[in-house]
């Protein structure tokens, strides 16, 4: 199926109000679907910063994670037609983000053994032999005293509950399963991890300074 | 994200809110102000939203993708065998070529008035005859026809990113597309 400007654009549904990301991104493929590509564009502007985030939080380099998102788009509109169960859309693109970031990585490391090994230079092999995690925190970006308050308290929290807070905070009525999905903790505990991560960065924010937040 | 080793974790028996609450207004403000944070900190590029959306509609065009021919030190050679005129092509001028299958193309980019990108290129297949249309994002493709020797252009494009579809019938193989390229 190919939307194209020469489908007639018919009424277009809304997914109900209230939904959540998962629901309007199975709301997209269905539209897409029939032939209308509108929602799947809307789709791309909202979910795109998650998907970015996601790659990112997996370790993907700043090109390599730009890659994976643009790719997995793609992917989602060649097997518009044979993702078997829409309301796992979301699901879908976050297994196939994390999965290209793991991929990429482990091609980083292994491409910078090589530059390891091959290199005269031991220092700067060492230097390349040490892949990009995450963005190097330089808080001058943050004129806002509160945010690099926030960043600084941000920082203190074990890894599992930065990534999980990070996506809580992209998407506007998280919804579990779709979290469980992006960072492969079991959704079981993910109720209870947000909580105490969430207490966490409170209690760190306040104890630095920050003050009530509202 | 970056971990502060120096800072000493908050246990769970020192917190100052309970972590079985519901979300409150505070914990939205946080939430809220988290991901204005992280946007600042770790920006995706400026451009990606766009991207993708033009990446999206070139998958639904269900074009195979062409390969791009790698040609280590060879472009210059494959340029002056191409065609004569690139001989008097100015500095800018470059070459790409792609293939798909039986099917080889060539571009060759060259510099026009300012902000815009003369694009010649060149079918090589017995029945090259075929219409190409040019996509850039957030435009209406443009479209030739290719000559009976297989050549076509597009005289004036602005630069950005690009992909042009061959259009061939379902009998010789169907429509190919090149990767995006920046014009």
């Amino acid at each position: 199926m190919t939307p194209s400007s020469d489908v007639p654009s018919g009424p277009e549904s809304c997914p109900a109000p209230g939904a959540t990301l998962g629901e309007r991104a199975a709301h997209a493929l269905l539209e897409y679907r029939a032939g209308r590509p509108a929602a799947l564009d809307a789709l791309i502007r909202e979910a795109s910063r998650l998907l970015w985030a996601t790659a990112r939080s997996q370790g993907a380099s700043y090109d390599d994670a730009a890659d994976i998102v643009q790719n997995t788009w793609m992917q989602l509109v060649r097997n518009a037609d044979r993702i078997d169960e829409p309301r796992a859309v979301l699901k879908w693109l976050l297994t196939t983000v994390r999965r290209a970031a793991w991929d990429a990585v482990r091609k980083d490391r292994a491409e910078a053994r090589v530059r390891t090994v091959m290199s005269d230079d031991d220092v700067a092999g060492r230097a390349s032999a040490v892949p990009d995690p995450a963005p190097q925190p330089d808080a001058e970006v943050l004129a806002d005293e509160r945010d690099r308050l926030l960043w600084q308290a941000f920082g203190t929290l074990p890894e599992r509950c930065q990534q999980l807070l990070h996506l809580v905070s992209l998407a506007d009525r998280p919804d579990y399963r779709m979290i469980s999905e992006a960072i492969g903790m079991p959704v079981g505990s993910i109720g209870a991890t947000r909580g105490r991560c969430l207490a966490k960065l409170r209690t760190e924010f306040v104890r630095s300074g920050g003050g009530a937040w509202t | 994200m970056d971990l502060n080793p120096r800072v000493p974790e908050i246990g769970d028996d020192e917190l100052d809110v309970s972590p079985a609450e519901p979300l409150d207004e505070t914990d939205r403000a946080l939430l809220a102000g988290l991901a204005r944070v992280t946007g600042r900190m770790d920006p995706m590029p400026a451009d990606l939203i766009e991207r993708s959306l033009f990446a999206a509609t070139l998958a639904g065009l269900e074009a195979e993708v062409m390969e791009v021919v790698q040609l280590p030190g060879a472009l210059a050679g494959v340029r002056s065998s191409a065609s004569a005129a690139a001989e008097d092509a100015p500095a800018e001028a470059r070459t790409i070529s792609f293939t798909h299958g039986d099917l080889t193309l060539m571009i060759q980019l060259s510099r026009e008035r300012a902000g815009q990108v003369r694009v010649d290129g060149w079918i090589a297949v017995p029945t090259p005859s075929y219409t190409v249309e040019l996509h850039r994002p957030g435009t209406e493709p443009t479209r030739t026809d290719a000559d009976e020797d297989g050549r076509f252009s597009f005289p004036a494009v602005p630069h950005g990113p690009a992909s042009l579809i061959v259009r061939r019938p379902a009998a010789d193989g169907g429509p190919v597309s090149t990767p995006v390229i920046e014009l």
